[in-house]
């Protein structure tokens, strides 16, 4: 049965790496459930404070446009008048949106789009690390079950919990302080979900996360010649 | 009503934190990881607040958001510095270009973008502290295990918590002359913290502790002394 009332014990808890969340996590009558329920939870959460965050940044920000021009403006003065070829001013212009659109700055209605693919992401990095700590738990002797693991693993949102704060522009959060928490908490995950000593468990954590980088890269590579082509920057 | 007990379980008392900017060992293992990240959250905040302050005011000044109103400021400054021949009409037309940007104005009135650009950088004050808090003490919680050491990431983390108790005195860094040197006394005493605490739960000598403690700090510092070699080079090679 999903517990949601419990959700903000687990999520302090397992932030500060105390074993009880994951206990009861693996102990759960339906873990995988309980973990899809939390995950997408908090990615719509962190969505919806990430659109407002979006709204007032906007807000506080002149005209994204007004300031694209002015950058142009300058360059034209800077070259004596020439300015930027057009084919070059189209990229820029290209570069220029795909930043905003990644910030949130005056991205109109599309900032809603955040609301899908935020707990999409989220979901699909929680099922591939999920898989890998469950293949290299195994692999190390582990004997917990696949919906044990992905139940446990589940409690890596914890860290993200901190991007709620982008409700309030211009604050940063690091991904290396998401990505170096969500380990801590992968690695006490697979330890209670597999029963493993210390360095079996953080070696199964670091082939899942090793793993999950490296096809965020390819990801990110394929994304990014799909960008460029399509931008005409390639 | 305010619950001093659920307070204790997310703070340690200021007695301890004393104790631990004073380097005496026993304060190290008497603190909880929980402790510790609200202890950080917290001197964050505090030590964030006076230069809230300040860029708010500064901002507001402007008129404009933070980022926008130091754009500005630099802006300002270029133009008043003096200007080498070659790249002056680059520079001054920099100085022109932060001025314009800062003064094109936005939707929010704007005390309010200064405000809320101030608020967001106060934020990231504790948000800082703990990047520093997790992954730089992975690092050396990686080496501890390496030259030996047995006890938990809970027990560490708790302990080099208390490296943000000296970290207090960077917030008095917009003070002008001597902010600087409060800087470097609160990463000096904040190093020299962590070095103790990280003894006290590993058991190690004092020079094994900082072996484990700075190590990741030269190897962190190698790794940009030689990308910025490789840069160099590189922009060697395509000038020339």
């Amino acid at each position: 049965m999903l517990q949601p009332e419990n959700y903000p014990r687990y999520l302090g808890q397992a932030l500060v790496l105390e074993p009880d969340p994951f206990v009861e996590m693996v102990d759960d009558d339906n873990p995988w459930v309980e973990g899809l329920f939390l995950v997408t939870s908090i990615a719509v959460l962190v969505g919806l404070a990430k659109i407002v965050g979006g709204l007032l940044l906007t807000a506080s920000l002149p005209d994204p446009n007004a300031v694209l021009e002015t950058f142009f403006l300058a360059l034209r003065q800077v070259t004596g008048g020439a300015g930027l070829p057009a084919e070059a001013q189209e990229q820029v212009r290209f570069l220029w949106d795909l930043w905003r659109s990644a910030v949130g700055y005056g991205t109109g209605w599309l900032r809603l789009l955040l609301l899908v693919s935020l707990p999409a992401g989220w979901l699909l990095q929680w099922l591939v690390t999920g898989l890998l700590g469950y293949g290299g738990a195994r692999l190390l002797g582990g004997q917990g079950s696949l919906n044990q693991t992905l139940g446990a693993m589940a409690l890596m949102v914890a860290p993200r919990l901190l991007l709620l704060v982008q409700v309030i522009p211009f604050t940063q959060v690091s991904s290396l302080l998401l990505w170096t928490w969500g380990l801590l908490i992968a690695y006490r995950a697979l330890q209670t979900a597999h029963e493993l000593p210390y360095p079996r468990a953080a070696a199964a954590a670091l082939f899942a996360f090793l793993g999950m980088a490296l096809l965020t890269a390819l990801v990110a590579t394929a994304v990014g010649f799909f960008l460029g082509f399509w931008g005409g920057l390639l | 009503m305010w619950d001093r007990t659920k307070m204790r379980e997310w703070l340690p008392s200021t007695q301890q934190m004393s104790d631990a900017a004073q380097l005496r060992p026993e304060a190290y293992t008497a603190i909880t990881m929980r402790q510790a990240l609200g202890m950080i959250v917290l001197l964050g905040l505090v030590a964030g607040f006076i230069p809230f302050l300040i860029n708010w005011a500064l901002a507001a000044r402007t008129g404009a958001a933070l980022p926008l109103a130091m754009l500005a400021r630099a802006g300002a400054a270029m133009q008043e510095g003096p200007l080498v021949f070659p790249a002056a009409p680059v520079i001054s037309v920099m100085g022109d270009l932060y001025q314009t940007l800062a003064g094109l104005g936005q939707p929010l009135p704007g005390w309010l973008a200064a405000g809320l650009s101030a608020l967001g950088e106060w934020l990231s004050w504790p948000l800082r502290w703990l990047n520093l808090w997790i992954v730089y003490g992975l690092l050396v919680m990686v080496l501890n295990k390496g030259l030996g050491a047995t006890n938990t990431l809970q027990r560490f983390y708790a302990a080099t918590g208390f490296a943000a108790v000296p970290l207090l005195l960077s917030g008095l860094a917009p003070i002008p002359c001597l902010g600087g040197l409060f800087r470097l006394a609160a990463w000096i005493w904040a190093l020299a913290v962590y070095v103790k605490a990280n003894q006290a739960v590993t058991g190690f000598s004092l020079g094994s502790s900082a072996l484990a403690v700075f190590l990741p700090l030269g190897a962190i510092l190698l790794f940009f002394l030689m990308l910025t070699g490789l840069w160099a080079m590189g922009l060697i090679f395509a000038l020339g």
